[in-house]
């Protein structure tokens, strides 16, 4: 029901630009552009006030909460294993066009859900894509917004640390793990993580 | 009460603005459009992806967005004629029609980065307000640029820069409702660097999180700044002292916690358009 009222917000926009797009008369044309106005700001104060986002009348969320001393981040962490078994961490952009903070979103809501069919596949796909993001950087190809506009390029909003370095051979395999820490104790030791795996694949 | 109503929605949409504000406005909003799509050349694969992934979005979600089951191969050729519509809208090509096609297929393009995960920030990708410019512009009529000035260049203007203020005020409004004004407090600032150090490894973060005036400077600084945005479109002195502070505020959250801000450019949508005009025009004559 929200997407349906939501497509119906949008095509209500349309609706009534078309109207402005037609009028000529100027009295008419004033009140046309008066409706138009009033219900864009309408639609746009409800995602404001009530923050239920209605994209692209949105609420425009973000860093809203209030993290405490004792509050513990988690993260979702993906590895390339090379053939000697040793764990590199994998650039952010290496699932592009997905980003790998919507990756780690998706996979916290929805990998333990899938049956194990559905989780293999979705666990050697990933594994092809960070394998193809792993041939291009290490042909010292760009990956992400760097592709067609080198350093000019966008980058995602959220500014996760690259990890630009790959062995020069394939991936072996693939490891996921949940990652989490308390600031305050990460900050005075970077080791203080408490990391589980969350899933693996490796090549048959 | 309805008189000063009546008088500040005709000053703000309806005082007569001169045309080289929508041609700039088009001109900010098309740029941005591209720069933004030619940043994720792969947006359309991401239909190819196994269906695994779209799974638990349902059906309508990807509906709303006219995301229908269409080939990889039709979704890269809608890809590449947006690209070539906001090349068209940009030189002032038939800009109503390839304006509106253009910003149909944005919101068609727009949310694919984050759909997998129902469009989480998706306000943030830097996409959200040339679609919704791109289609007032094309309800609107195509500025001339020696025409006089005109309320039918105001409105389009002043709705597309309210809308741009929005997305300094409404985070705002979040950040009351989720959290309350403590939100605004340096020692919420503490710990956003402290936390954000671990995880973006901003460079400032360790350094401000470690000094309470500066964190109590930012949490002040970003209330003003958020909450006083709509008043650019009210006052064009605030609009030109609001660009610079907006633009330190950013590079200040860039540095600090690490998270940037793709719709930066569009602070030229503030530009004081009509004072810009004026002086080309006169220029022109002399």
């Amino acid at each position: 029901m929200p997407q349906l009222l939501s497509l119906g917000s949008f095509l209500l926009f349309l609706t009534l630009g078309a109207r402005v797009r037609c009028s000529r008369e100027p009295a008419a044309r004033r009140r046309a552009v008066n409706v138009l106005l009033a219900c864009v700001l309408l639609v746009c104060g409800s995602a404001g006030v009530t923050q239920l986002d209605n994209w692209p009348f949105t609420s425009h969320s973000i860093a809203v909460g209030r993290p405490r001393a004792d509050s513990r981040i988690c993260q979702t962490q993906f590895y390339g294993l090379d053939a000697g078994g040793n764990e590199w961490r994998l650039d952010p952009w290496s699932w592009t066009p997905v980003y790998d903070s919507i990756l780690q979103f998706w996979v916290e809501q929805n990998l333990g859900r899938l049956p194990p069919a559905g989780r293999e596949r979705v666990l050697r796909f990933l594994l092809d894509r960070a394998e193809r993001s792993r041939a291009r950087l290490a042909a010292g190809r760009p990956l992400g917004p760097q592709r067609l506009l080198g350093r000019a390029g966008a980058p995602y909003w959220l500014l996760l640390p690259r990890f630009p370095q790959v062995p020069d051979a394939s991936w072996a395999g693939l490891r996921v793990y949940r990652a989490c820490w308390l600031p305050v104790e990460r900050v005075a030791r970077p080791d203080r993580v408490l990391r589980t795996l969350t899933a693996e694949v490796r090549r048959p | 009460m309805r008189a000063p109503i009546e008088r500040l929605w005709s000053h703000v949409f309806y005082r007569p603005a001169h045309p080289l504000g929508l041609l700039g406005v088009r001109t900010v909003v098309c740029a941005q459009a591209l720069w933004i799509l030619l940043s994720r050349p792969d947006l359309p694969e991401l239909v190819s992806w196994p269906a695994e992934f779209h799974a638990s979005l349902g059906p309508l979600l990807p509906l709303r967005f006219g995301i229908v089951g269409l080939s990889l191969a039709a979704e890269r050729g809608l890809f590449f004629a947006l690209h070539a519509l906001l090349v068209a809208t940009l030189l002032g090509i038939r800009p109503r029609d390839t304006g509106l096609a253009a910003g149909l297929l944005l919101y068609h393009f727009a949310p694919f980065e984050e759909l997998v995960a129902g469009l989480p920030h998706t306000a943030f990708g830097g996409l959200t307000i040339p679609v919704l410019a791109l289609l007032i512009l094309s309800f609107a009529e195509a500025p001339l640029p020696r025409a006089p000035a005109s309320a039918e260049y105001r409105w389009p203007l002043a709705l597309i820069q309210l809308l741009f203020s929005f997305s300094y005020l409404f985070p705002t409004l979040a950040k009351l409702r989720f959290s309350g004004p403590d939100w605004f407090s340096a020692e919420n600032i503490h710990y956003y660097a402290l936390g954000n150090a671990t995880v973006t490894g901003a460079p400032l973060a360790l350094w401000v999180a470690a000094r309470p005036l500066v964190c109590g400077a930012i949490a002040l600084g970003t209330f003003l700044i958020e909450a006083s945005a709509p008043l650019v479109v009210v006052f064009p002195a605030y609009a030109a002292a609001f660009v610079p502070a907006a633009l330190a505020f950013h590079f200040g959250i860039l540095l600090v916690i690490g998270y940037f801000f793709p719709s930066l450019p569009l602070l030229l949508l503030l530009v004081h358009w009509d004072a810009l005009g004026g002086r080309l025009a006169r220029a022109g004559r002399a």
